[in-house]
């Protein structure tokens, strides 16, 4: 049975991370996705690899977020370049770019120069605070639209500046991009008709911040850090456990939780004493409760909390590492990890998988992340027909140079 | 009037989190039919996690529930009784989808296994959305927002080295899941044509997992395991006269253009800063000299000759801000989604702009139980009294 997205074809204008997120969120799902990178330098945020002379193949944002695509690479600075992209996008479904408003001013790239190459497509258009507004010329990158969404200023210790997490607003928005071009694809085949997107990453990020935001409307209350103290219930936080830097995350959610906790802990007392009675008493009391628990934790390994908790119905996590991830039981027996040969990196190693199995299409690694113009041969030979000898020419007048210049 | 992208579709929404009201709120916000169904007692959890108006209870009115229901219809049902998991039953009759959150197993319990709904109503798309997914050993454990991030290896390398590590927000793997299943079910049901329906068993821990930047493959290309490093320079925050300020200086030009912001020309010829690998392993003296420059500065003016530059850098907002965000305000993202019961609120409204078919609030959050009326009467064909005596029963 063909992939859910079978037939569909991108033309993938998109860098740097949550444009790439879209579009291997498609592409996962069966679309053809044709990656163009700029001719001569790829896309930027290869230069995040290291450690190899080759290092625009070794970063692992870009060869974990382009996976099961093809790529191509394209001088859109000229005319030809250009030419071939409305070839390009003649034959397309969608188009997703997210270029800076600038430089889609430059390129011409808009919606209507998509639409002249193609009346039906679906334009994608993602800079970082969308079009049109005061910040429309204004740049970022994923830690300044999670910055401005409010999410980072409660995040972090009560005695520290506001601390973010490692871009998480590029993935989001990424995901936010694939179910709007989603929606537009099934518009589309109902109706014929294409459309344009005009998206802000930061915008989507802010909706994951609806309660925070909807409690200063309606109460004027501006949330401040706090570390992992949690809203309503507690004890909840990590806590220390046997061995250097290991760490157990605990969330009790409500009295029965609390119980098991402290039978676990084999401390009645602490069940008893009237400051843990109820939830809000907890809340209001959790700091005294950080002694006992980290106590208990502390004789134990992070695995060992773990497995004695949820036995007795207590959410609790050991914290992984990024190198004990990959031994995790639970994602093993998943396949979360697609263990495939990318063969300039040796191989296997770990990508991602997709975070839904669909029952009778897995969605799973069936091509490696491409290395610059890996798929321009076919493309330019296969999919638009080019002669072998046009092939050659446009490589010699470096249209689609797939050397990578350094300098 | 425009048309609605979804309008031809017809969803039922099974839900106790967020992850799974989020996903059908997509559905409902572009145009789907979205039947909400809720328990008869307190319904939706969603109900009672604030915040409200002045702090005052009110099971209609609290500001997430009134997020993340836009546009929904709402019908009380205990599906634990045998009448109510007959009626869910023909409720999923001619939908197309279901999304359903229940813990792995429950829908076998009332009589509606995965298979059995396939041969019920072959068209239909089953997502269920559950902590750990419907397989696997950890299929049955209790989760936890925080403990998503720990399982994933998100908690270990966030926050400041030797102290606790800590997650970001307050349940963004809820969040983060909403999304991912929305995805997935639009795809399935995009691929309803390429070979029938199928269904999609979603992973909340799978779905937060893709927000790191693929760490775990990092560490086997290279043997370096992740760590707590605060802010990762180039990652920076720095105080300011009224806030926070944050900027990413990931390319050498915006590193260079900081330096003009900071009138400190030296430091373009400083070795210790020449590169991007450079300026990371110097991190701690190159804080030690931008730190100062911002402390009795205000936050729109560093901004605004900073954007002017062209260096990606902002006000880290706290909610104020957020909701006086000129950018937000220009674009219309903020919206009223009160209802009856709670007036006025603003909060997050279109999530894009899809311009040939947009978002539109057409109905918000409904009360418990709004339509049962027109869903079980009109729709059903149950009469009035048959209402009121099930509901007597508990079944509504």
């Amino acid at each position: 049975m063909a992939l859910p997205l079978d037939g569909v074809r991108v033309t993938d204008l998109t860098m740097f991370w949550a444009g790439p997120f879209a579009t291997q969120f498609l592409a996962h799902m069966g679309a053809q996705v044709i990656k163009i990178e700029p001719a001569g330098r790829g896309d930027s945020v290869r230069f995040q690899g290291s450690g190899h002379d080759d290092f625009w193949e070794w970063a692992p944002i870009f060869n974990g977020t382009n996976v099961n695509k093809l790529g191509i690479t394209l001088d859109l600075s000229t005319p030809e370049g250009i030419a071939l992209l409305q070839r390009l996008i003649s034959i397309s479904d969608v188009v997703a770019e997210n270029f800076s408003t600038r430089v889609v001013e430059n390129l011409g790239i808009d919606y209507d120069f998509v639409r002249r190459a193609n009346p039906t497509a679906i334009l994608l258009s993602m800079p970082g605070f969308g079009h049109g507004g005061p910040w429309e010329y204004h740049v970022g990158f994923g830690p300044q639209f999670e910055e401005v969404s409010g999410i980072t200023y409660m995040s972090g210790y009560p005695d520290t500046v506001p601390i973010t997490h490692a871009a998480m607003a590029d993935p989001i928005g990424g995901t936010f991009a694939a179910i709007a071009l989603l929606i537009a694809l099934l518009h589309r085949r109902r109706t014929g008709r294409g459309q344009y997107i005009d998206l802000s990453t930061t915008e989507g990020v802010t909706s994951l911040n609806a309660h925070a935001v909807m409690d200063y409307t309606m109460n004027q209350r501006v949330r401040e850090r706090n570390a992992n103290k949690h809203l309503a219930w507690a004890p909840h936080g990590a806590f220390p456990c046997r061995g250097d830097d290991e760490w157990v995350a605990i969330a009790v959610q409500d009295d029965a939780q609390f119980l098991a906790l402290c039978q676990a802990m084999e401390s009645p007392e602490l069940a008893e004493d009237s400051r843990f009675a109820d939830a809000l008493s907890r809340w209001e009391n959790e700091e005294a409760l950080r002694a006992p628990i980290s106590a208990w934790t502390g004789l134990h390994t992070n695995v060992e909390v773990m497995q004695a908790l949820q036995a007795r119905g207590v959410p609790a996590g050991a914290a992984a590492t990024s190198a004990s991830i990959l031994d995790d039981p639970h994602l093993q027996a998943r396949d979360f990890f697609q263990r495939i040969d990318r063969p300039v990196n040796g191989g296997p190693h770990p990508y991602f998988g997709f975070p839904a199995q669909l029952s009778k299409t897995p969605i799973k690694a069936r091509k490696a992340t491409p290395t610059v113009g890996e798929d321009n041969d076919f493309v330019y030979g296969e999919v638009l027909n080019l002669s072998p000898g046009e092939i050659a020419g446009l490589q010699e007048r470096g249209i689609i140079e797939t050397e990578v210049r350094t300098g | 009037m425009t048309d609605r992208a979804l309008e031809h579709l017809r969803v039922v929404e099974l839900s106790d989190r967020i992850a799974g009201s989020y996903c059908a709120k997509f559905l409902a916000d572009f145009g789907a039919d979205v039947v909400k169904v809720e328990r008869p007692v307190g319904g939706d959890p969603a109900r009672r996690a604030g915040p409200y108006t002045d702090d005052r209870f009110d099971v209609d009115g609290g500001g997430l529930y009134l997020f993340l229901n836009t546009n929904k219809k709402s019908v009380t049902l205990n599906a634990d009784t045998a009448t109510g998991a007959a009626i869910l039953k023909e409720l999923l009759r001619d939908a197309d989808v279901l999304v359903e959150t229940m813990r792995p197993g429950v829908l076998a319990s009332w009589g509606l296994p995965p298979d059995g709904l396939q041969k019920l109503n072959p068209n239909l798309v089953v997502t269920s959305v559950t902590d750990f997914g419907q397989y696997g050993p950890y299929r049955d454990l209790h989760g936890a927002d925080i403990v998503h991030w720990a399982l994933g290896s998100l908690l270990f390398g966030t926050g400041l080295p030797g102290r606790e590590p800590i997650r970001i927000g307050d349940d963004i793997s809820e969040f983060v899941a909403g999304l991912n299943a929305a995805g997935a079910t639009l795809g399935a049901l995009y691929g309803r044509e390429n070979g029938g329906a199928q269904s999609v068993d979603l992973s909340v821990l799978e779905s937060l997992m893709t927000v790191l930047p693929s760490t775990p493959l990092g560490y086997s290309y290279s043997g370096v395991v992740n760590s707590r490093q605060g802010n990762r320079f180039p990652i920076t925050i720095v105080p300011c006269k009224d806030g926070y300020i944050g900027f990413y200086t990931m390319l050498q030009h915006q590193w260079e253009f900081l330096t003009v912001l900071l009138e400190m020309p030296e430091l373009q010829d400083d070795e210790r800063f020449a590169t991007p690998m450079a300026r990371f392993q110097h991190a701690g003296e190159a804080m030690e000299l931008l730190t100062p420059w911002f402390r009795d500065r205000l936050a729109d003016d560093i901004v605004e000759r900073g954007q002017e530059l062209r260096i990606p850098i902002v006000k880290v907002a706290n909610a104020e801000d957020v909701v006086n965000n000129p950018q937000f305000k220009a674009r219309g993202f903020l919206t009223d989604l009160g209802n009856a019961a709670s007036g006025a609120v603003t909060g997050p409204g279109r999530p894009f702009n899809l311009e040939g078919t947009p978002w539109r609030l057409d109905s918000p959050a409904p009360s418990l139980g709004q339509h049962n009326q027109l869903v079980y009467c009109n729709r059903l064909g149950f009469s009035k009294g048959e209402l009121v005596i099930l509901s007597e029963q508990g079944v509504m």
